[in-house]
């Protein structure tokens, strides 16, 4: 291997830059010289002439025809890339039973907000708790057989998170609970129990395939497989799409 | 066939439009294939590069610039980068990747004589290569095909290292020059016969 040289000795660096432009440099060499070319006009404009030359150097070989395999090969591949790669960047999906979760009280919306993303979601999704605030859709729940029952409901479209808030509800008997039914048709499907009369639920679903969330009482502790009793309150839920 | 120019594949590419990989390997395979099996003179292996290097272009599509020259001037220098590194048992990270990937950026502007360089026909090449004196041809070959160092090919040609350098040099100031000279002569002959 050739000793080191002095910076300034341009004529050396310049005698380099054939082998270069070919890859021919040993990495030592390289790094010396891509510091002087960063210095020096002359070598670099010399070297733009013989790197041109050198692209053409592939040009110069005969075509060959692969096996014709090869075209599907490369296709395959490039889909299953593709396809692992959406596969990383989907946000680890709620668990496939609907199912709540009691929120503690708190009084301001936002801490709750990401409360329960936090409790349904991987962190990754924190990363989204600013724009929060533009994907909010608020229905109110009505009462139904129990007057004095209100509450809301709070729709994250983008992450298909439904978070309740309910207040007075009808005391339960011992070994009941409050159900929650998303409606589609005639068709309730339970997404879950609670037990306590006030509070905040979140409810991991996508209601856009529903048109009503409702809530019975129910026999515990696990609720009921279809509603037993009227409900005690309802909301109808806005329609993305469709027939209503 | 595609009517997509490269760099409208190139882009379709970055957003991951699998076809347009197709149509990017439907016009460049052959030369692609070509250029592996020259350096390895193996096709399985060099099957392996071709589709090494097409799924390099799909992963980096977006990273491309005008500064790697054409897109079929990238793409064959994956390819001989890559068969490179077969050759000489280089594994993980590419050795001649840093060297014809990074030495662009070090121009100051885009090679626009490459843009010339997108018309020039493979018989051109092997002229002017042809027209270079036989120990430049060969020391520009043993770099650039077989991978060879200048302190290498001064060993296999038993000549000083001084004189590997110069061939190196000299022979691609050469060839650069035959081509420009083919590529103007081809012009003024095209305006000639309209």
């Amino acid at each position: 291997m050739p000793a080191t040289v002095p910076d300034q000795d341009h004529a050396h660096y310049r005698e380099l830059l054939g082998a270069y432009a070919l890859a021919a440099l040993p990495a030592e060499e390289r790094t010396a010289l891509e510091r002087h070319l960063a210095t020096c006009p002359t070598c670099r404009l010399e070297l733009r002439s013989l790197l041109a030359a050198a692209r053409a150097l592939p040009l110069s070989v005969d075509e060959r025809i692969p096996s014709p395999s090869l075209r599907e090969r490369i296709r395959s591949a490039a889909l299953e890339e593709r396809e692992r790669a959406a596969h990383a960047a989907e946000p680890e999906s709620p668990p496939s039973t609907s199912r709540i979760a009691v929120l503690h009280e708190r009084r301001s919306l936002v801490p709750w907000l990401a409360a329960a993303v936090l409790l349904l979601f991987s962190v990754a999704m924190l990363v989204w708790n600013l724009q929060l605030r533009q994907e909010i859709e608020s229905i109110a729940l009505k009462p139904a057989a129990a007057p004095q029952a209100h509450g809301k409901v709070i729709y994250l479209r983008e992450w298909n998170i439904v978070l309740i808030t309910v207040e007075d509800l009808p005391p339960l008997q011992p070994g009941q609970v409050y159900q929650v039914w998303l409606i589609e048709g005639n068709q309730p499907v339970s997404a879950g129990v609670f037990t306590q009369p006030d509070g905040r639920f979140a409810v991991a679903a996508d209601i856009a395939d529903y048109s009503a969330i409702a809530i019975t009482i129910e026999q515990g502790p696990l609720g009921s497989p279809a509603p037993t009793s009227e409900p005690i309150v309802m909301a109808e839920l806005p329609r993305q799409s469709g027939t209503s | 066939m595609d009517r997509r120019d490269d760099r409208e594949l190139l882009q379709a590419i970055a957003r991951q439009d699998a076809d347009a990989l197709v149509a990017l390997f439907d016009r460049y395979n052959r030369l692609a294939f070509g250029l592996a099996y020259r350096i390895l003179g193996d096709a399985f292996v060099a099957e392996e590069v071709v589709q090494d290097a097409f799924m390099s272009i799909w992963r980096n599509a977006a990273s491309y610039n005008l500064s790697r020259g054409t897109v079929r001037t990238w793409l064959l220098s994956i390819v001989r980068n890559r068969a490179i590194d077969q050759l000489r048992g280089r594994f993980g990270r590419s050795q001649s990747d840093i060297d014809l990937d990074t030495v662009a950026p070090i121009l100051a502007a885009p090679d626009l004589w490459d843009d010339v360089l997108t018309e020039i026909q493979a018989v051109d090449v092997r002229a002017a290569l042809k027209g270079l004196p036989e120990e430049q041809r060969v020391a520009i070959e043993l770099a650039y095909f077989e991978g060879l160092t200048h302190a290498e090919i001064a060993e296999r040609l038993g000549i000083p290292l001084g004189t590997a350098k110069s061939r190196l040099r000299l022979g691609l100031q050469k060839l650069h020059d035959l081509l420009v000279m083919t590529q103007v002569r081809s012009e003024s002959g095209a305006s000639d016969g309209t």
